[in-house]
């Protein structure tokens, strides 16, 4: 298994088992992104959609079955290797994870300060540019306590473009935010995607977020891909648990935990 | 049996800061950040310790020695006492729980919030970011708090003696330098390398380890305290016997 790398699919999970605690989390899991796509994961909650993301970082490794990503198996990988495919993926936490004891702007300014020899001044000027992208300008001063939510997972976006990555991947971009960051959140994601041909993996339960910035939606059910398609396909579906989910009913075959 | 496998990966963790530690020297700046919140933060509660212990060792060694030693040797116990095992041990104690607790409860908030995923994402290892600085902050500090330590509690045994016991400092001091030996400050100071170690490790292990939000964090500093003291104490005794009955015997 693994190989080498493939043209077209820039992560691929291949029957990938995960056991955490008493819970089989993912049970054969397949999944192929391709490069340069947006597939958003929908699912429950607790239904292991972001322990799917930490396999790809490789925060978690598969009891059994492969990640690859970019043809590499993640699990396998030496560390240096490892640091290396990192520092190539950004990762948006659902909370955002701003380090607390530093500023935002050293926030957004310490994968460069750790990774490349860039000098101060410019290390500055990069700050500042992907603050005003995500529309956070002049807030390199403040500490991350001082901020609302929105402002926390901007600011963690901005960190986690600093050091263009050709993948990114997003825990839940828009779940507690008003509706009005979300859609800026939204249309940050799509614009990085078509501009930029980033390689991204979203997971969310917000299904205007999800239709917003898919190119393919993918249905996580059970430990595995329950059902996958555009999302003008998924939302002509047939499926009866599907529908339950996007419709958001809680009558049909998913029961309420 | 859990305990058994907190030993293994405690193991597991030193070895990763030992490897880590010429990359970690590369950027002194958060050793230093760390070697003031462990070391001046902790000046205060130290000398207030020491000042006392010092002060009760004197009355103790007065009661004891009432009418049968000759007050010369009043200055040689509190001497001995202090530099040997109550200005390490109890610096240590009191360090540990202050440090070990913040340790753990920064460390372990930072793992429930994910920022230690962030970093590992962000190709930053948190043995090298975190677990490191800390590590050798309070190896260095801690020896230097004992040395403090030892000087404050002395003075705290001569204050008690000269004001309330009518000791002359003349008498205080010759028994002090009367039977003093260097390798019993060496001992000490041996001890309290080995009590920064423990503490350190314990604050990084039991939080980097936390899990399932604030009451995590709390029980992980709880966690950290009690083991740390424990292992002060029992590596205490360890090492008086290595030392004295191997080395300086």
């Amino acid at each position: 298994m693994g190989g080498g790398p493939r043209s077209d699919a820039a992560i691929e999970f291949q029957d990938v088992w995960k056991r955490l605690g008493r819970k089989d989390v993912l049970r054969g899991l397949n999944l192929e992104v391709r490069r340069g796509e947006c597939m958003v994961i929908i699912g429950r909650s607790g239904t292991g959609k972001s322990v799917l993301l930490k396999h790809v970082v490789g925060l978690l490794a598969p009891d059994r079955g492969h990640v690859c990503v970019n043809g590499m198996e993640v699990e396998h990988l030496p560390e240096k290797e490892l640091l290396e495919l990192r520092r190539g993926m950004g990762m948006l936490f659902q909370g955002g994870a701003l380090f607390d004891s530093m500023t935002i702007g050293e926030n957004v300014g310490l994968p460069l300060r750790e990774h490349t020899p860039m000098p101060e001044t410019q290390i500055e000027i990069v700050v500042s540019e992907k603050l005003a992208l995500v529309g956070l300008e002049g807030s390199e001063r403040m500490r991350p306590s001082s901020l609302s939510g929105g402002m926390k997972k901007r600011a963690a976006l901005a960190r986690s473009l600093v050091l263009n990555p050709k993948i990114m991947l997003y825990d839940e971009p828009t779940t507690g935010l008003d509706p009005i960051t979300s859609d800026l959140i939204n249309q940050l994601i799509r614009r990085l995607q078509q501009r930029l041909g980033m390689t991204s993996i979203a997971v969310t339960h917000d299904m205007r977020s999800a239709y917003h910035i898919a190119d393919r939606i993918a249905m996580l059910h059970e430990g595995r891909i329950h059902a996958m398609g555009t999302p003008d396909e998924i939302q002509a579906t047939t499926d009866p648990a599907l529908r339950q989910f996007i419709e958001g009913s809680s009558e049909g075959p998913l029961l309420p935990t | 049996m859990g305990w058994l496998g907190d030993v293994g990966e405690v193991f597991i963790l030193v070895g990763k800061v030992h490897r880590q530690i010429p990359a970690a020297l590369a950027r002194p700046g958060l050793i230093i950040d760390q070697m003031a919140h462990i070391g001046v933060g902790s000046m205060p509660l130290t000398v207030i310790v020491a000042l006392f212990t010092g002060a009760v060792t004197a009355v103790q060694a007065l009661y004891q020695m009432r009418d049968y030693v000759p007050m010369l040797y009043l200055g040689t116990v509190i001497g001995k006492s202090v530099v040997i095992e109550l200005g390490p041990v109890l610096t240590a104690l009191v360090v540990g729980g202050r440090v070990g607790a913040s340790i753990a409860a920064e460390l372990g908030t930072m793992r429930v919030t994910e920022q230690v995923d962030a970093m590992e994402t962000m190709g930053i290892s948190p043995t090298r970011f975190l677990v490191v600085p800390r590590f050798l902050a309070a190896v260095l500090m801690l020896p230097a708090l004992t040395i403090f330590a030892d000087i404050v509690a002395i003075f705290g045994g001569w204050l008690v003696a000269v004001l309330t016991m009518g000791v002359s400092s003349h008498t205080f001091v010759s028994g002090l330098r009367l039977f003093f030996q260097i390798q019993d400050v060496f001992s000490g100071l041996i001890k309290s390398f080995a009590f920064g170690g423990i503490i350190a490790m314990m604050g990084c292990y039991f939080g980097l380890k936390s899990e399932g939000g604030a009451e995590g964090v709390g029980v992980a500093t709880t966690h950290a305290v009690v083991a740390s003291c424990l292992l002060i104490l029992i590596v205490d005794y360890l090492l008086a016997s290595f030392l004295f009955r191997v080395i300086f015997a």
